[in-house]
């Protein structure tokens, strides 16, 4: 079985998983929206105010509800005794990874589609159709990094205990420099300014491919037994 | 590794520990009189700029233990050795021990000189995170109960972690920042001559007293992880 299909029949899994189960995106979606009505109530924003607040806000909930959907989805292999099953099938580490990584960035980037109009309409903000493609460009590359180093977190976390507290600790200071990068850049295209070739793309997409680089080199010393 | 062991037991066998230690601590204290008493007073910042010359060796002494600890998890990874695991373990303690006197001195200089013990400006955010990783680093080990698994993850984290130190170095440049970019390649760090010795000599004063700390921890590692091994050979017998 090669990786691609190994990969593929993977995150097809999860997927299926999911539609049964209905464990991550509802509840993730909820979460989300939860969260964004607490943040625009202690905050209050201003109409001037919430076109710079919403790239950082939006991220950072997506970031906040996207350690949820790791845990989530590691808790139900757990339950199931599913991640041993993979690592002992002919399906290699880095495909187990791949499909992990993938399944969850499809996961939370739906949540992020489905939550995008909610958060426009309630920050009350007018974006333009480019504008919008570029917030879910940005978005999908911020989301492609969490994905990849979440899912090495999760699985190194996997048998530690308070492992909870210790994800999002190990986490969420890692993907500072990514969070910065995007909302930055979400924030350049809100006021007209689409430019993937500055610094604060190249660090981006820098830091995405060093996590998910990492990711694939050290899965196999992750989940050796 | 038995060489390195066997080394360890000479050291503390020909009592040259004692003698580290006692010279590790004369010589902090040595600096210390020689930052307060025979180094002139900053014109400009007065005598609250004297903490640089604490705040500067540490952060040197935080940055080098935690590539220490990249290049030992590297190593431990290649050839599953307890010994680079013991070191590893090691160089993350000293080095948050230096990061935190890095972050408890930095507002202390900071409130008379930029008026404010806290700014959120990068090189500060970037050295605070650095820190929260590898305090994550350690409780890490400590909730893993430094299983076989545990130690193969410290060692993953210890390389991911070390990611952020060339940021903290870089923050100064990337982005527009007021803390000061020290190492810019200045002879003396832009420092009158007296001011200059005073630097090298606590700097390495300090260095010193962490290696020799670096060296106790690591002791105090091996003869753990020696024992462990005894016991677990006694039950098996």
């Amino acid at each position: 079985m090669s990786t691609l299909t190994a990969t593929w029949a993977l995150v097809q899994r999860d997927f299926m998983i999911e539609a049964r189960s209905k464990e991550i995106f509802i509840p993730l979606g909820l979460f989300c929206l939860v969260l964004l009505l607490l943040f625009v109530f202690s905050l209050s924003p201003l109409p001037d105010q919430s076109r710079q607040l919403f790239p950082a806000l939006y991220l950072t909930l997506l970031a906040l509800s996207g350690i949820l959907a790791l845990e989530k989805a590691i808790e139900r292999e757990r339950r199931d005794d599913g991640l041993y099953g993979i690592v002992v099938s002919p399906v290699g580490l880095s495909s187990l990874y791949l499909g992990k990584t993938f399944s969850t960035l499809a996961f939370l980037f739906m949540v992020g589609i489905v939550s995008l109009p909610v958060f426009i309409a309630f920050l009350g903000l007018s974006l333009t159709w480019l504008q919008l493609l570029w917030v879910v460009w940005v978005e999908m590359l911020f989301l492609f990094g969490f994905s990849a180093l979440g899912t090495l977190m999760t699985l190194l976390s996997w048998n530690v205990r308070a492992r909870h507290v210790l994800l999002a600790v190990l986490l969420y200071p890692l993907m500072i420099p990514p969070l910065l990068a995007s909302s930055s850049l979400m924030r350049q295209g809100l006021n007209g300014r689409f430019e993937m070739g500055s610094g604060w793309g190249s660090l981006l997409v820098g830091f995405d491919l060093l996590y998910f680089g990492m990711g694939l080199l050290l899965i196999e010393h992750v989940l050796e037994e | 590794m038995p060489m390195l062991d066997k080394m360890l037991e000479r050291y503390y066998a020909s009592r040259l520990n004692t003698l580290a230690v006692t010279a590790a601590c004369l010589g902090v204290l040595g600096g210390f009189i020689r930052i307060f008493w025979f180094t002139p007073i900053d014109s400009y910042q007065g005598v609250v700029q004297k903490i640089f010359y604490i705040h500067l060796p540490c952060a040197i002494g935080a940055f080098t233990a935690f590539f220490g600890v990249f290049v030992a998890s590297i190593a431990f990874l290649a050839v599953r050795k307890d010994v680079f695991d013991d070191l590893a373990s090691s160089l993350a303690e000293v080095g948050v021990a230096c990061c935190s006197l890095v972050l408890i001195t930095g507002p202390i200089w900071a409130k008379p000189a930029w008026g404010a013990y806290w700014t959120w400006d990068n090189r500060l955010t970037t050295t605070l995170i650095l820190w929260v990783l590898y305090v994550g680093y350690l409780l890490l080990r400590h909730l893993s109960l430094e299983s076989e698994q545990g130690k193969r993850a410290a060692a993953v984290l210890g390389i991911i972690a070390f990611l952020d130190v060339p940021i903290v170095r870089m923050s100064v440049k990337w982005w527009r920042s007021i803390h000061p970019s020290v190492l810019s390649g200045r002879k003396g760090a832009g420092l009158d001559q007296p001011m200059a010795e005073t630097l090298w000599i606590s700097l390495v004063t300090f260095l010193f007293f962490f290696a020799v700390l670096l060296v106790e921890r690591f002791a105090l590692a091996r003869a753990k992880t020696l024992l462990k091994k005894v016991r677990m050979q006694m039950e098996v017998c």
